[in-house]
């Protein structure tokens, strides 16, 4: 049997979510294995345990025939397994030889000097076998994205790898340079090294993918040559589930367009635009890095655009900052809550009153009695779980921390509200609970947009949805017509028009 | 939720000022066995006005270091303003207009320490360390490094009138900064918003609240009270010494943080940095009269403030 | 916001500026930007059109190519100022070039250190130096002495034979000086404290300890309660002054041993209404001091003779560059001030020096 790794039963579970469920996989030398799935089917977490990062709670992993345990991640290097990751691992200010050695530099002189000249040779030689034209003495920071990612790929080489992990690697290469890995990477193949090949870009694994795993909430689903099905079924599989019954009911009929964004372009947005209606809840779908936090945030004023215009019910309007954004009566809950949104270190009540402070003073005096009042209403309104107002926000629980946040803005009385990832990191009651708010205030009249990565949250509670992909808009769907095939089509930037399954 | 954990949960910036509080009470009950005259009227006011200049410093300070940044520029800058309100005098202006022209001047010092911080984006530590520099150099310069007599005989009660015969007007000066400041600080929206940006900038300003405004206040609030301690100095010696009040920074930056403000920002009280002005005022008084040398004294200054720069960071290991 | 961000802070500079012309505008037109170094160099032209009287060299055409670099403690302070003019009108007596230049705090060797090596490299004929630390400036002095520049001292000692010569007050006679006037104005009774500046100083101790020998001499009924050394900054200063009166409330006298604890002991006694009640003997004569003695706070101030030191300082150190015969040392003495003779010609040349 050649199967290079075989993965049986991995189960690895996280303080209140089960990543992995009795996954198997296998790898076979030689072999493009394609590895798909959505966010959050496992995908990153098994290969994590693979590179011994994380420590599987059951199952085994057998390396050639052999158990195989991986403590840490230069342990796993030394096995044989190397990951390329998204972001490179690559310090710029050194050169690609001092990268591709480092820690491991060829020394002279009792063991005391690193030897460059040796370095730099070895380093030739290994570009060469690449068909690489980068020389080793360049700076990383000097090299193109393509050329730091080829630089670590060689790096990998350098370790001797026999299986390779490729996590997107084409989302930052142009065709030629996609091409160009791909004749790499055959070579790699020819000489026995074995690619988990992660990807949500078909059209590519269809290029070079040998095999196709399919994973789903933790679990294995399918795995079979890439020969042997279609792009569709490989789809349903990828979604099969059926959405459950966890959505409040939505009975609103949206009202007129109150917030167009027209055209906004920046670095990472190429001429987007969307409109939403009073009452309407407009998701936004796609997939990691398609732009949905860049655009609305660019909306909120929070990034810099080169060009786009925003218009509020019927009048443009100049958004340059988010003091502009909140002047408007615009509201935004970012992906990051602990990060970008809450004061950490300060009370529930601070954080409430965060936004809205200056309506409830004279002069610029707070009125302590005003203040008291409305943060109680909030606290009540939303069923926040806390002590007492003076709380430390860090302390409460990942569901009331982003009721404290919507609290936030209902102070505001915005009439644009922006989630995004409104229920990440919080349990299914207070998921429950954070939908119904949703519903409420559209039902009240405001425009809500939402971006997630939970398909069945978006099919639950939009009534529009939006797909991006790099940077642009590839699709929209009314809540009648989409289904989690067609988003996620739309999400890979496919041009086949699917029917329904 | 049980009783203790409420207790640590709620009232953080109590509990800081009660440790403060007790710290002084201990010490004041060591040099009171120690020297028979530390409890003295004369003595305790004495403390007072040896402590006003690094407590109204440290108003400015705590100010800054709430909003996250922090301001290296104020030692120069007491020397600075009061080589400028003697000279001003010496122009012929009157006193009064000479005070209020330097307040203007430590605003504006505070000023274009803000927009170093802001519009060019340096951070905090370089820019005012330039400040530093480039101020006492300038005080330096304008003077030829003598010190500017101040002629005016009435212009010395500033500093050294007592009121009632007993309370040096310093301590009052202390006192009222020190209600203004932490009426500032807790009771208007742009003192509340300075805690909100020092505790995370990016929230702050993704909630609307302008991060620049902030910055611009608090520096501004730094040189005019650096000023307004440069002032009082140049009263109390009826000259403005170009040399004086160097590295009165660190004294200011350790009262504030003894007091509980933290050099993360988001926390910090005014009362607070009171009693840390207040603890080393004692600690320098206690020892003086002690005849220990100034040596020693200085390591002890340097003793406590590391001991509570240490509890500080227990304090925010504890949290995050 | 940008425009009203440009707009007020132009405002704002217009206001600084202004107030700086105001403020430059004041103190006698000042050559020094930085006061660190200034260079006085005097054409032959000058110097043979005025009798030159005092000088022992006669000026002549070679002298103004002879670069004399001086190196005072710090330039902060009239004391220092008085130096500079002494210096200055010398070279221009004598026509020489020289140069003046301190580190801007009195403790900072390391910058002297590098003000007197950038002298060696731009080729200085004779070095003159106030040392800051007579053990820490052994290595400069030596480095000086392998170049091959001659050197010499002024104001204060290093532990090393290379100077050929220096010029001092006699710092220790200056304390005893101190402790005579304090003994006489005390009338030999009383418990007495001195406050120092700067421990690590020699010629600080020596102004404290000859101020306590004599009166241990003389006044042997005087008791002694305490030497307190501060470190030089004027606010510090205060609080020690004031803390020793707390704690010795039946102290009589004090003496202090250098113009800004002279400051603070004034202003204290001023501030608590003990003017005249402690007696107070100073040191060093200055505008702000001579104040005291006008008012009857301080009775008597220790004066140096600092425009006579740096007068000598420069023509000594022509004559060890000529390689005449110099004595081993040279005092420019001090004398003691009060209000007998405040007024008078000769302690208002030294309150007030002539500076070019």
């Amino acid at each position: 049997m050649d199967e290079l790794l075989q993965v049986i039963g991995i189960s690895k579970e996280f303080p209140g979510v089960k990543a992995l469920s009795g996954v198997d996989f296998s790898l076979r030398a030689g072999e493009v294995h394609a590895l798909i799935g959505e966010n959050g089917a496992g995908k990153s977490t098994l290969m994590k345990i693979l590179t011994g990062i994380h420590k599987a709670d059951a199952g085994e992993l057998l390396l050639k025939g052999k158990p195989y345990l991986p403590q840490t991640p230069k342990y796993a290097q030394q096995n044989g397994i190397s990951m390329i990751y998204q972001e490179f691992n690559l310090i710029p200010d050194l050169t690609v030889a001092e990268n591709i050695y480092l820690s491991r530099e060829p020394r002279r002189f009792y063991n005391l000097l690193i030897d460059d000249a040796k370095m730099n040779r070895e380093t030739q030689a290994l570009l060469d076998s690449l068909n690489l034209q980068i020389k080793p003495t360049s700076k990383i920071y000097d090299l193109s994205v393509a050329e730091k990612q080829m630089v670590e790929i060689a790096k990998a080489l350098v370790e001797k790898s026999d299986i390779l992990i490729l996590d997107e690697p084409t989302s930052a290469l142009s065709e030629n340079e996609v091409q160009k890995l791909f004749s790499i990477i055959r070579m790699l193949c020819k000489q026995g090294v074995a690619i988990i090949y992660i990807s949500h870009r078909m059209e590519e694994l269809s290029e070079i993918a040998d095999r196709v795993t399919v994973m789903r909430d933790g679990r294995h689903i399918e795995t079979a040559n890439w020969a042997d099905v279609t792009i569709p079924k490989l789809i349903s599989l990828m979604v099969g589930r059926s959405i459950t019954d966890q959505y409040p009911e939505r009975n609103v009929a949206p009202g007129d367009v109150v917030f167009e964004a027209n055209g906004m372009t920046n670095q990472k947005l190429k001429n987007v635009s969307l409109q939403v209606r009073s009452g309407e809840v407009l998701g936004i779908a796609g997939l990691m890095g398609a732009g949905r936090t860049e655009f609305v945030r660019a909306i909120f004023g929070a990034d810099r655009i080169q060009a786009g215009q925003l218009i509020k019910n019927g009048s443009p309007i100049r958004v340059k900052n988010p003091v502009d954004a909140v002047r408007h009566k615009l509201a935004y809950l970012p992906e990051d809550r602990k990060k970008d949104g809450l004061m950490l270190d300060l009370e529930v009540d601070t954080n409430i009153l965060a936004a809205s402070l200056s309506s409830y003073a004279t002069w610029g005096v707070v009125n302590e009695k005003k203040c008291r009042e409305v943060v109680e209403e909030k606290i009540n309104d939303l069923a926040i779980k806390t002590p007492s107002p003076r709380q430390i926000v860090q302390y409460l629980s990942g569901g009331n921390q982003q009721k404290v946040l919507i609290g936030r803005w209902l102070c505001r009385d915005s009439e644009v509200i922006i989630f995004d990832e409104p229920t990440r990191g919080i349990d299914v009651g207070a998921k429950y609970e954070v939908y119904c708010l949703i519903n409420e205030l559209a039902a009240a009249g405001a425009a809500i947009i939402m971006i997630s990565s939970e398909m069945p949250e978006i099919l639950g509670m939009s009534d529009r949805i939006l797909v991006m992909c790099e940077g642009k808009v590839t699709g929209e769907l009314s809540r009648s017509e989409a289904t989690q095939e067609r988003i996620l089509s739309m999400a890979s930037n496919l041009a086949i028009n699917l029917s329904e399954n | 939720m049980s009783r203790s954990s409420l207790l640590k949960n709620m009232s953080n910036n109590t509990k800081q000022t009660m440790t403060v509080v007790i710290a002084l009470l201990v010490l004041m009950v060591v040099f009171s066995i120690a020297s028979p005259y530390f409890l003295q009227t004369n003595n305790l006011m004495t403390i007072g006005l040896q402590t006003s200049i690094t407590c109204i410093t440290g108003y400015g300070l705590t100010f800054v270091l709430i909003a996250g940044a922090v301001d290296l520029s104020v030692g120069s800058c007491i020397a600075f303003t009061g080589v400028m309100c003697a000279l001003l005098i010496q122009a012929g202006l009157s006193p009064s207009l000479a005070v209020v022209m330097t307040l203007l001047i430590g605003g504006l010092v505070g000023f274009l320490n803000a927009v170093m911080v802001t519009k060019m984006r340096m951070p905090p530590f370089i820019a005012t360390l330039g400040a530093l520099m480039a101020l006492r150099g300038l005080a330096l310069a304008i003077t030829e490094a003598k010190p500017v007599f101040i002629d005016v005989p009435n212009f010395k009660l500033l500093a050294q009138y007592r009121l009632f015969g007993v309370i040096p007007l310093p301590v009052i000066y202390m006192l009222a900064l020190g209600l203004l400041a932490s009426f500032l600080l807790r009771k208007t929206v742009i003192g509340r918003n300075v805690f909100a940006v020092g505790s995370n900038e990016e929230a702050a300003r993704l909630s609307g609240i302008s991060v620049f405004k902030i910055q611009i206040f608090v520096y501004v609030f730094s040189g005019v009270m650096a000023s307004v301690a440069g002032i009082i100095l140049a009263s109390r010696v009826t000259s403005g010494q170009p040399a004086i009040a160097s590295g009165y920074e660190a004294n200011a930056i350790a009262a504030a943080v003894i007091g509980g403000t933290s050099m993360r920002g988001g926390h910090g009280s005014i009362i607070g940095t009171i009693f840390g002005a207040l603890i080393l005022g004692v600690l320098m008084n206690g020892l003086n009269l002690m005849n220990i040398s100034q040596n020693w004294q200085m390591f002890a200054t340097g003793i406590v403030v590391i001991f509570a720069v240490y509890i500080d960071k227990l304090r925010s290991m504890q949290g995050v | 916001m940008k425009g009203y961000f440009a707009r007020s802070l132009t405002f704002l500079m217009v206001i600084l500026l202004t107030l700086s012309m105001a403020a430059c505008s004041s103190p006698s037109g000042s050559t020094a930007t930085a006061g660190q170094s200034t260079e006085a160099t005097q054409a032959p032209e000058s110097s043979t059109s005025e009798a030159a009287t005092e000088a022992t060299a006669a000026p002549t055409e070679a002298n103004k190519d002879i670069y004399i670099a001086v190196f005072p403690k710090g330039y902060v302070g009239d004391y220092w100022q008085s130096v500079e003019a002494g210096a200055k009108a010398a070279a221009a007596d004598l026509g020489v070039t020289i140069t003046f230049e301190g580190p801007e705090t009195e403790t900072d060797l390391d910058g002297q250190i590098k003000l007197i090596e950038n002298a060696i490299n731009k080729g200085a004929d004779v070095i003159a130096i106030a040392p800051l630390d007579s053990k820490g400036n052994i290595p400069i002095v030596e480095e000086v002495q392998a170049a091959g520049i001659p050197v010499i001292t002024f104001n204060s000692t290093v532990d090393s034979d290379i100077p050929v010569t220096g010029v001092e007050t006699d710092n220790w006679a200056a304390g005893e000086l101190g402790g005579q006037a304090l003994g006489d104005i005390m009338q030999g009774q009383g418990k007495y404290a001195i406050l120092g500046a700067i421990e690590a100083l020699q010629i600080s101790r020596d102004r404290c300890d000859g101020a306590q020998k004599y009166i241990e001499d003389h006044y042997p009924d005087m008791e002694h309660v305490t030497t307190f050394y501060s470190d030089g900054d004027l606010n510090t200063s205060l609080a020690a002054a004031a803390d020793i009166i707390t704690a010795n409330p039946d102290l009589a006298g004090i003496f202090s041993n250098n113009e800004t604890t002279t400051i603070a002991v004034a202003t204290v006694l001023e501030e608590r209404g003990l003017a005249g009640k402690i007696k107070h003997v100073g040191f060093d004569a200055t505008k702000q001091t001579e104040g005291y003695i006008k008012s009857g706070t301080t009775q008597a101030i220790v004066t140096q003779k600092p425009y006579d030191m740096g007068y000598l300082t420069v023509k000594i150190a022509l004559a060890v560059y000529m390689k005449e015969k110099v004595d081993a040392k040279y005092d420019t003495g001090c004398a003691l001030v009060d209000m007998s003779n405040v007024d008078s010609a000769e302690m208002q040349a030294i309150i007030n020096p002539p500076v070019n």
